[in-house]
């Protein structure tokens, strides 16, 4: 796994999340800025200034990293997980397992972005940060599972799945050595992307005033940077800096990995060629 | 022979169409069921909600009956198939305890919303074209580097930055553009967030047009087309453009739909009123219909709309219709 590291999107997406999550861990450590006046302009106690309540902007991004780092690890680890293992299902057994997996899963992607979420959240009231990230994966893994099974269905037809049958292998030993290990690549690359769809979900849905409660959400900073943007640009500066700098950090992480497991994509760059005859 | 005529067009025509039909009707049974559950599930009551902590034993009553909440589960379902059917979609109370068809409330936010999905996708292409078709003219040279570099910023910004971020910059530093606060006609208060949904749309359709672009390009189809001294521009334009448009095509659809079941996010930001911002107060005044009319309504355009899209993409491109070959 070395070959992502060639690709220069990649170490830069790295090189960014890995700051991000420094901060994210060691942030409280360095900066906490105790609340004071209200929209202080930027000092050595206050970073970035104060909002309205007089909070401290940059402990607030400190604290918005981590919601943001917890709900897209958490949200694409889940999702992928579930859409892996019901994808896999499908695709591998056909037949009832797959019709029902397949129509739940296109029923799922009727609801155009965050509005299935929304829903979930309405019903439950603005639950915490855990009911959140179980919401987001129950409704967000039909993509994956659409990937999965599709995959899982070529890899069934391979000769190498039929001589390993033949030769006595169960369907568990079949799945795990010869179709998982097709379907580790892909999943991955959009494993990385989930991460972005996660933190933007949750920033989303914050920002409608729908997020967890309790904590510093960049969404919810956002919509109040919005409201405060003449007396106190920096929030909404400030909480839109983050959230690119993550969300672009992914994407770049996620367009690399791409890249470098599939040396016939248009994107790939760097010392292969591009496979053009 | 009338036998054998009539089984080909079968194969060929009805019967898929048949399928597709059932599948969608299926999907839309299966949604209704969903939304169904989902409020239904929801913790508190809405009749609480809607009367207030004061209302007397028989006030509940009433509205519980109104509402059809003092059924069983499966007579409240057929209700609410009944409210779909003849085209209500139910009634909400919740303007000054006044019954309004959730229907007629979303028809009158639609315009809105369609004006802005339309100006959006327009916007968006314009963008889009260019961008994609020069990437994929000039791959890995600068104005490629410049084209990525462009859509990866629209595609990494969500409307809730680069909406505030337009707010600022071209409503209140520069001027060009009314603030929410302000009346201003429809037409100057549509160009800012249709540039906003449009620019981040660009990004999209950029990067699909130019990959779909780059891979055609390097198709046995185009070196043919070389081999015979078509020029570099002919093999672009004639042959691989109308090829690698389609993917372009069909996101374009599915765009559509999702852009007209409402911007949640824009609309907030920019304070329009649509079926978006019709939703957002139907769950901030947990008005139950409203919320269960928008949510079929949008899911239901967007299934209409992707069976459209895979439809009109099968008559562009006959391909699709063939059976899978293995590659």
């Amino acid at each position: 796994m070395a070959a992502p590291w060639r690709q220069p999107s990649f170490r830069f997406g790295a090189g960014l999340l890995a700051t991000i999550a420094l901060v994210a861990a060691f942030g409280p450590l360095v900066h906490v800025g105790t609340a004071g006046q209200m929209l202080a302009p930027p000092s050595w106690q206050h970073w970035l200034g104060t909002d309205d309540e007089g909070l401290d902007i940059a402990t607030q991004i400190i604290a918005g990293s981590r919601l943001a780092l917890v709900v897209g690890v958490g949200f694409a680890t889940l999702s992928v997980g579930l859409g892996l293992a019901l994808g896999t299902l499908a695709g591998y057994f056909g037949g009832v397992p797959d019709l029902v997996i397949s129509w739940v899963a296109d029923l799922l992607l009727c609801f155009p972005g965050v509005l299935l979420a929304l829903l979930v959240v309405f019903v439950t009231d603005r639950a915490g940060v855990t009911t959140l990230v179980v919401t987001l994966a129950a409704t967000g893994w039909a993509g994956h599972a659409r990937l999965a099974r599709a995959l899982a269905d070529k890899a069934r037809q391979t000769d190498a799945v039929v001589a390993a049958r033949c030769l006595g292998a169960s369907h568990w030993h079949v799945i795990w050595y010869y179709v998982l290990p097709d379907l580790a690549g892909p999943l991955l690359v959009q494993g990385t992307l989930a991460v972005a769809t996660g933190v933007l979900a949750e920033a989303s849905l914050s920002f409608l005033g729908l997020g967890p409660q309790g904590t510093a959400s960049w969404g919810a900073m956002l919509e109040q940077g919005a409201a405060l943007v003449l007396r106190a640009p920096l929030l909404l500066l400030a909480a839109s800096g983050a959230l690119l700098a993550l969300v672009t950090a992914v994407n770049m992480m996620g367009d690399g990995l791409r890249d470098a497991l599939d040396p016939r994509s248009p994107g790939a760059s760097g010392s292969r060629s591009t496979g053009s005859p | 022979m009338m036998q054998q005529a009539l089984a080909a067009a079968w194969r060929q025509w009805a019967g898929p169409l048949f399928r597709r039909s059932v599948r969608n009707l299926a999907m839309i049974l299966g949604l209704i069921a969903l939304v169904f559950c989902a409020v239904r599930l929801a913790p508190g009551d809405p009749v609480d909600h809607l009367l207030g902590e004061q209302a007397t034993v028989a006030e509940r009553a009433a509205l519980r009956h109104r509402l059809h909440l003092d059924g069983p589960l499966h007579r409240q379902f057929g209700q609410m198939v009944v409210e779909i059917a003849d085209g209500t979609l139910g009634t909400s109370y919740a303007v000054a305890g006044q019954p309004v068809a959730v229907s007629a409330l979303i028809w009158k936010r639609f315009p809105s919303t369609a004006a802005l999905a339309l100006t959006a996708l327009a916007i968006a292409v314009t963008l889009a074209l260019p961008l994609g078709i020069a990437g994929a003219r000039h791959a890995n040279r600068w104005p490629d580097h410049m084209g990525r570099l462009t859509a990866l910023f629209a595609v990494s910004t969500p409307a809730f930055v680069s909406g505030p971020l337009a707010l600022l910059v071209f409503a209140v530093a520069l001027r060009w553009a009314p603030t929410p606060a302000h009346e201003a006609s429809e037409l100057a208060s549509l160009a800012l967030p249709a540039a906003v949904i449009g620019f981040a749309l660009s990004g999209r359709l950029a990067r699909l047009l130019r990959a779909s672009l780059l891979e055609t390009l390097a198709s046995d189809m185009a070196l043919a087309w070389r081999a015979r001294g078509a020029s570099e521009r002919r093999v672009l334009w004639r042959h691989a453009l109308p090829n690698a448009i389609l993917p372009v095509l069909t996101l374009l659809g599915l765009q559509l739909a999702a852009l007209l079941g409402g911007a949640l996010v824009t609309e907030k930001v920019f304070g329009r009123k649509g079926l978006g911002t019709l939703l957002l107060d139907g769950v901030a005044t947990r008005d139950y219909a409203v919320v269960q009319g928008c949510v079929l309504v949008i899911a239901a355009l967007y299934i209409v709309a992707s069976a459209v899209t895979q439809w009109t993409a099968r008559r562009l491109d006959p391909r699709l219709s063939l059976p899978a070959v293995e590659a």
